[in-house]
């Protein structure tokens, strides 16, 4: 990957078959794709299975993307789906509980900060997989993946407004679970 | 009612209530989850390893006749044209007859803006010939194999393609050489 490539310029060489171009993509979408999928999930297995089959489904029908929405829009939309299916055919098993080591900081800085960072962020995973399936999907994709409502409701197949609604419940939950954080 | 400015530069509601779910949220963005550093490789290798399905075409050496899966080709096409003009391929369209014989390639392309349309082609349906020779080992035979070129695009590169010599006083060019509207 060239510096300074851009999502379109990637998606336009491995749409003509450039498998590098590909891999530069998951590179640059994966880490988020496979946050929002476990925490979907609760399970590293079914996340990872997730992914893999959500990229492999964009890598086969990249020919056939145009380009209408965004590069990280089309893939989390893969993934939704992928997602779903998995959750309806796992619906008869109860989840497994995420377990104790469940993510590498970014990079080392303050100890007590760091402390403190992971503790909110325990109590956050706690509190997210309390929250109904389409409350915490939008309300990853909006408030930490940074997505626009346009592009989650186009996501998750619904209206902008639902979207709205749905991260409205969830930051007001979200709220009253973290604070004791306040 | 703090307002946001999304990463797509639209201005987005992204009011945060509560800044404790905020600053959790942030802790969230902020991790790579351990389970995609062990995966990563793993998802990387099978997506290199997943075949794009497509029709074969002929080729030959001095050995015998081979086949290419179009998808192939089209990515070494592609690779040819880009590094052979300031256009970009947009797509290209690789017609099979059934003997798997080559009977035509179609391009679409975005040319940089200021560069003129009519080399460009010209030099896009040299890099597509000489490509289907070099990987096919068959020269094209303009009556029975096509090289269709179809501009769809104009697109504005960082660095503007050089101008032709002579010109003190240039004026600014659209495609084409015509200045722009």
């Amino acid at each position: 990957m060239r510096p300074g490539e851009d999502d379109a310029e990637l998606v336009r060489r491995a749409r003509l078959g450039d498998r590098d171009a590909f891999a530069a993509l998951v590179e640059r979408h994966g880490a988020a794709m496979y946050r929002y999928a476990r925490r979907m999930l609760h399970d590293d297995g079914a996340a990872e299975d997730c992914v893999q089959e959500a990229l492999v489904s964009a890598w086969l029908s990249a020919d056939r993307f145009r380009g209408e929405a965004a590069v990280r829009t089309w893939l989390f939309g893969i993934l939704t789906n992928t997602v779903r299916r998995r959750v309806r055919t796992e619906a008869r098993h109860p989840a497994a509980p995420l377990p104790e080591e469940a993510a590498l900081p970014a990079a080392p800085g303050d100890p007590i900060s760091a402390v403190e960072a992971a503790d909110l962020r325990d109590a956050l995973e706690i509190a997210l997989r309390e929250l109904p399936p389409m409350q915490r999907a939008c309300w990853m994709l909006v408030e930490v993946e940074r997505m626009p409502y346009a592009d989650v409701a186009r996501v998750q197949a619904t209206t902008v407004d639902a979207v709205r609604g749905a991260v409205h419940r969830a930051r007001t939950t979200l709220g009253r679970r973290l604070a004791p954080w306040r | 009612m703090a307002v946001d400015r999304d990463p797509s530069g639209r201005p987005e509601d992204h009011d945060h209530p509560d800044e404790v779910v905020a600053r959790a949220a942030g802790t969230l963005r902020e991790i790579t989850d351990a389970g995609w550093v062990r995966a990563r490789e793993a998802v990387l290798e099978r997506v290199r390893r997943t075949l794009r399905p497509g029709p074969h075409v002929a080729g030959r050496s001095a050995d015998g006749r081979f086949t290419v899966a179009t998808p192939v080709l089209v990515d070494v096409l592609r690779r040819a044209v880009d590094g052979a003009t300031p256009a970009r391929v947009l797509d290209v369209q690789v017609d099979v007859d059934p003997d798997a014989e080559l009977a035509g390639v179609a391009l679409r392309l975005s040319v940089a803006y200021g560069s003129p349309i009519g080399p460009d082609a010209a030099a896009a349906r040299s890099a597509v010939l000489a490509e289907v020779q070099r990987t096919l080992g068959t020269a094209l035979v303009p009556e029975r194999v096509t090289v269709d070129v179809h501009i769809a695009d104009v697109h504005v590169t960082e660095t503007r393609p050089p101008r032709p010599r002579g010109r003190e006083n240039p004026t600014p060019e659209g495609p084409g050489g015509v200045p722009p509207a």
